[in-house]
């Protein structure tokens, strides 16, 4: 621990620099008493308090408290813990699949158009770009599977099968979250 | 609706019968599909779905004003038939 000396501009740190004149050793902090330290105005001080919840310390300065000689942080408020990532869903849709076509699309959010390309495969355009490509994409289509295999920032594509492979279903639902 | 225009698809231009959500704002959209400068067709249905080609030589030219877009697309007067082949 260091002692601190009592000078007309505060508390500071003593590293053995004479007092009145006078050379002491620095192991005077273990063998002298905390009166006979304060004699020459060296001060062992005691801890700061806690700091209280929301605050913290930026600096801490030596002071006398009501007589007591301690260690005292300088508060300021805590910056608010950061907010949690949160995910959204960005996009919808329930798009209609019949004869090599997108027959029909309901519920769409965020979805402007789609496209029959091949047996089981569909390509479906957003309303707007996205930033990138940093979002989940799942696909649904009842009984078959439905595998979003390609995210762009403008479209998806969307492969479905069941058993026999490549497969039309009645429809497929799409849904896109992102994290904000 | 069917709008009819070239797409890029994996880096591919693709000509695409697209099927539109309702409500969409299509003299917008096609400012995104296909874009300003790039030829379309926009018709309530076409008779069959995945055209091999079109012949856009007559087709309005998406304008970067919706307005002048929307109107285009009341304006068309072409049947499907007589443009595109599958």
């Amino acid at each position: 621990m260091t002692l601190y000396l009592e000078t007309p501009g505060g508390f500071v740190p003593w590293s053995g620099e004479a007092i009145n004149d006078v050379r002491h050793p620095l192991t005077v902090e273990w063998v002298w008493s905390d009166d006979e330290l304060a004699a020459i105005g060296l001060y062992l001080p005691a801890p700061a308090d806690d700091v209280p919840p929301g605050k913290m310390a930026v600096a801490t300065s030596v002071e006398r408290v009501g007589g007591v000689v301690k260690f005292v942080n300088t508060l300021v408020n805590a910056p608010p813990p950061p907010l949690p990532s949160t995910p959204v869903i960005y996009a919808v849709g329930n798009f209609a699949v019949s004869d090599m076509d997108i027959s029909g699309i309901d519920t769409a959010v965020n979805f402007s158009a789609a496209v029959w390309m091949d047996v089981g495969v569909y390509l479906v355009l957003f309303s707007e770009a996205q930033a990138n490509t940093r979002y989940l994409a799942k696909a649904y289509s009842g009984t078959s599977q439905a595998l979003v295999v390609e995210k762009g920032e403008d479209y998806l594509i969307i492969n479905a099968s069941n058993a026999s492979g490549p497969y039309d279903p009645a429809e497929f639902s799409l849904e896109v979250i992102r994290v904000q | 609706m069917k709008l009819v225009c070239e797409i890029k698809i994996s880096g591919v231009d693709t000509l695409v019968a697209l099927t539109t959500a309702p409500g969409i704002d299509l003299g917008a959209f096609v400012k995104v599909k296909p874009g300003i400068g790039k030829p379309f067709y926009v018709w309530t249905s076409i008779p069959q779905p995945n055209p091999t080609s079109c012949d856009f030589s007559n087709a309005p030219i998406v304008s970067s004003d919706t307005a002048v877009n929307n109107a285009a697309i009341a304006a068309i007067s072409v049947a499907p038939e007589d443009v595109l082949t599958w």
